[in-house]
């Protein structure tokens, strides 16, 4: 069993967000006026450190898998600013960006979709490589090989197509084409969530000894907290495009603030009454997960939350550091 | 065969026939659901609970699938000997089903209010006295049972405007419209999000509790199985391999494949990721001999090779592993 | 230890089944063995035309008033026409200029089509998807027959030109299907991960997207021959075709019309030469989607 990694000093940030804001419009009527917004990503600061593994938690329509998309370039952010590596990226254009991809990663939930059903492994592997111009063929060849026994596939593998393979094994090609041009910074959103128990303990050791192996730096977007609590350096909660709460993961499980983790938390369906302990005293679920299209005033939270105050419906509350490194959003913890 | 068993397995073999051979899939499961009991069937993704499951509701098409031995006993009748008018004399009536993933599971072109109406008046079969009025009363009085906010509204509207945990409470709603005997779940929760997944499993724990039916609930998520139900039985490639009250399954696990998933599962309470199982599901056209979990056993021995019977250890709790065999 | 690698040989055995399970597949389905061995047969009496046929130089300018309209005999196993011409013979090279017009037409459909059809789906919802499209929609709302009939007429009639008219109003349909997929597939992950990884839109759009239309194209592509051939003796019979002495199965069919039910043999074979291998591609095309359809589960 492969012990946590401790945050370091966040003295080198290697992504940094400030305000990030994603919104997509309604349109309506004939001349497609903008009516309204959609807003899948609602003003989102966080910062993640060389070799940290940060863990982004929320449920649906949460906008937590936009917000991955947005940090590698598959949507641009409406507003706010993202910071690579000290360079602001949030608005390069097509031609800067291309460079960056081979820094910034992204590895995809489902692995029945992120592979091209019509072209064979070699061929996906190579892709990353033939767009960014990595050596010759023979270079190419010698570089798949090494991919494939990276994440621990026979090399016969590279002639196959995805359908022979199951869906551990996919997601471990899906990884290495993303590790394939050595990248310092992998988004990797719900990369176990469609896979059996017993094959996402082989994928994470798999990620954990790659993360160790290069020193990359990790957004580890998921909805699994017990996952994070083993895995995490630090964690944030995520809701309705918001960030409710954020913490190192010790202090994070060790004292869970806002009414909503403790919500998801008590609701974590746990198999030993050792965890049964630890839960918070059962916080029962209510309310339906909300859609971003109609966000509710003030606190986002408030139709659901039972320790809702007559201020949370009328004014958003201010991020509060609560303690050191541990930040909520809640009048809870107003002064 | 005890008196009180509503849904009896015995033996049960199936196996298809694709091109290339034959995929035996289960291998001698065995089941037993008393009344009022909640069951709940663990596997992961490939072991068969699923094909348990539509054997037993008997929507496998004939042709590609064989069922050289087995039994399948409703109150005491087999359902594989069972014509197709005598099985629509349970269906929908007796034992009704909550399948998988809601969005799928309802039509879109249909109002909810539609969908429910005519489950009842499926359920109730040729009765005459029911009217209109008697049908829409029922179909709000469970709705309302469900939990489903905005009742009249949400019958006037289409599936595609609910939520997923909407729509589950419809389908378990669509499920208890009879006077059930036997429900069964069929991976409820495994689509919706984890607050939800939480109030949908408390419901059908009130509903099955209050109404006294018995449920079979299949999932691949351990503590699921272990909040929701009262005996929990471990499948792993078309064998069960334990089965025990639920408690002391996760208490207590013996056989290796139930220990490895249980360690499998990331802790709330820490420790670290486990490696996972090594290995990989055995492929139906040639299957392991024996116990077919063999070839990834630790404790494999030359033994395994003939398949373990499901052997009585402590009260209920059962195992098939020559480790316990005395 | 053991089990294991011998699941790993079957996997990999298993690939190079995928093409034997679906010739295996394929056959399984009669009606479909039945339109292969249509498509077949009228392929090689084509080609052979010259070599099989019991008259080849009946199928030019040619006439025997001695022998014209004679009834089907041994001579002559379809009769004569009304200048003393084989029919079985011009129908076997009759057979030549439909599957001409199939290819010719297909060819030069198909590529435009599919690759405007990518370009819409992929820009979808911008002012390229819009310009394609409404062009697209524009044909889409016409029947093709009547349109086909109105450029033919246009146009002086000749078989070349009747194939340009064809080509004209046949192209939309693959625009349409591609535009459907691609649109569907634009945002599976694999394409993300392809534009994630930077890749250029032109390798999106000819190495991820467009292997996947390949299957639905290609069944499309195998029912259109039936049709296109169709719309070729149609246009041929109303005289806008293959124009005469060249022997099109239209214009035969045409031919013998004044003459029924006397002279039945004149319009009825190749009539019947017309059905066959309408039916042998529709056959084929139904089987071929039948097969590729499946590949899903």
């Amino acid at each position: 069993m492969l012990p946590l990694s401790k945050v370091t000093e966040m003295t080198n940030n290697v992504l940094v967000l400030r305000d990030v804001r994603k919104y997509y419009a309604i349109r309506k009527g004939l001349f497609r006026k903008r009516i309204g917004n959609v807003k899948a990503v609602d003003g989102v600061s966080l910062t993640i450190g060389e070799d940290d593994l940060f863990g982004l938690v929320g449920e649906s329509g949460s906008g937590k898998s936009t917000l991955g998309h947005t940090i590698v370039g598959l949507q641009k952010a409406t507003s706010g600013s993202i910071i690579f590596k000290g360079n602001e990226i949030t608005h390069i254009n097509k031609k800067d960006r291309r460079p960056l991809k081979k820094e910034l990663q992204i590895v995809f939930q489902d692995p029945g979709s992120s592979l091209n059903p019509r072209r064979s492994i070699k061929q996906t592997l190579q892709l990353p490589l033939k767009v960014h111009n990595i050596g010759n063929n023979k270079h190419m060849l010698k570089t798949v090989e090494n991919l494939l026994e990276m994440v621990e596939l026979p090399l016969e593998y590279m002639r196959k197509h995805p359908a022979a393979l199951s869906g551990g094994q996919k997601q471990r090609v899906a990884i290495a084409r993303a590790l394939a041009t050595e990248p310092s910074f992998i988004v990797l959103d719900e990369p176990t969530s469609a896979l059996d128990v017993s094959v996402q303990g082989k994928i994470m050791t798999l990620l954990l000894k790659l993360r160790e192996r290069f020193g990359l730096s990790m957004l580890f977007i998921t909805h699994d907290l017990s996952l994070m609590r083993n895995v995490a350096s630090s964690l944030a909660i995520m809701y309705l495009g918001k960030l409710c709460e954020e913490a190192e993961t010790s202090e994070f499980f060790q004292n869970p603030l806002h009414p909503y983790t403790q919500m998801l938390l008590s609701a974590i369906p746990v198999v030993s009454k050792e965890e049964e302990a630890v839960k918070p005293k059962k916080m029962i679920s209510t309310g339906e997960v909300p859609s971003p299209v109609n966000t509710p005033p003030g606190c986002s939270f408030h139709p659901r939350c039972p320790s809702k105050m007559d201020v949370c419906s009328r004014v958003e509350p201010a991020i509060i550091e609560a303690k050191e490194g541990h930040t909520v959003k809640c009048h809870l913890f107003a002064e | 065969m005890s008196n009180d068993a509503v849904l009896e397995i015995v033996d049960l073999h199936v196996q298809f026939k694709v091109y290339g051979g034959l995929l035996r899939v289960l291998d001698g499961v065995d089941l037993l659901i008393r009344s009022k009991e909640k069951v709940g069937l663990v596997g992961e993704t490939g072991c068969g609970k699923t094909i348990t499951l539509k054997t037993a509701i008997r929507v496998l098409p004939s042709p590609p699938c064989k069922i050289p031995r087995g039994e399948i006993l409703f109150q005491g009748q087999d359902i594989l000997k069972m014509s197709r008018k005598e099985l629509q004399y349970f269906r929908g009536k007796k034992i009704a089903m909550i399948p998988q993933d809601p969005t799928a599971s309802l039509n879109p072109v249909f109002k909810i209010g539609t969908q429910l109406t005519d489950a009842i008046k499926y359920s109730a079969g040729s009765k005459k006295n029911l009217t209109k009025k008697r049908i829409l009363d029922k179909a709000i009085g469970i709705l309302k049972e469900v939990g489903l906010p905005d009742v009249m509204r949400n019958m006037n509207s289409y599936p595609i405007q609910l939520s997923g945990g909407m729509k589950q409470r419809i389908l378990i709603a669509m499920a208890l419209v009879a006077e059930l005997d036997l429900l069964f779940a069929d991976e409820p929760t495994t689509a919706l999000d984890v607050t939800i997944q939480d109030q949908i499993l408390r419901l059908m724990h009130a509903l099955v509790d209050r109404r006294q039916v018995a449920m079979l609930l299949i999932s691949h998520n351990l503590g699921t199985i272990r909040e929701s139900t009262d005996i929990t039985y471990i499948m792993y490639a078309g064998q069960i391999v334990e089965v025990a009250e639920t408690e002391k399954i996760f208490s207590d696990p013996l056989h290796p494949y139930t220990k490895a998933l249980i360690s499998s599962v990331p802790k709330l309470t820490g420790g670290g990721i486990s490696p996972g199982i090594p290995g990989m599901i055995p492929n139906y056209m040639q299957p392991p001999r024996g116990c077919r979990f063999q070839p990834r056993c630790d404790h494999a021995t030359n033994a395994c090779m003939q398949k373990p019977p499901l052997q009585q250890i402590a009260g209920d709790h059962k195992v098939a592993c020559f480790l316990y065999q005395k | 230890m053991k089990q294991q690698r011998h699941v790993f040989a079957d996997l990999f055995d298993r690939d190079c089944e995928g093409f034997k399970r679906g010739l295996f597949k394929f056959s399984r389905n009669p009606l479909s063995v039945i339109g292969l061995m249509i498509v077949l047969a009228v392929a090689v009496l084509a080609s052979f035309a010259p070599y099989i046929a019991p008259y080849p130089e009946h199928a030019g300018k040619f006439v025997n008033f001695d022998e014209a309209s004679q009834a089907p005999s041994l001579r002559h196993l379809f009769g004569t026409d009304t200048v003393g011409r084989d029919i079985l013979s011009r129908i076997l090279f009759g057979y030549r200029f439909s599957l001409l017009m199939g290819v010719i037409v297909l060819s030069l459909v198909v590529p435009p089509g599919v690759v405007l059809g990518l370009m819409a789906g992929y820009f979808k919802n911008t002012w390229i998807d819009t310009l394609i499209m409404r062009i697209t929609d524009i044909f889409l709302a016409l029947p093709r027959l009547v349109l086909a009939l109105g450029i033919a007429a246009v146009l002086t009639p000749s078989l070349s030109n009747s194939m340009i008219a064809v080509s004209l109003v046949w192209w939309p349909w693959y625009c349409r299907n591609v535009y459907g997929i691609t649109s569907s597939i634009r945002n599976e992950f694999y394409v993300q991960a392809a534009e994630a990884i930077g890749a250029r839109t032109p390798h999106i759009l000819f190495r991820e997207i467009l292997p996947n239309c390949i299957s639905p194209v290609l069944t499309m592509v195998t029912l259109d021959m039936g049709i296109v051939i169709l719309m070729g003796a149609t246009l041929s019979f109303l005289g806008l075709g293959i124009q005469p002495p060249k022997p099109g199965l239209g214009t035969m069919v045409a031919d013998g019309a004044m003459y029924m039910p006397e002279s039945w043999w004149i319009s009825v074979f190749p009539a019947l030469a017309i059905i066959a291998v309408v039916l042998g591609f529709s056959l084929l095309g139904d089987g071929l989607r039948d097969l590729l359809a499946e590949e899903k589960v």
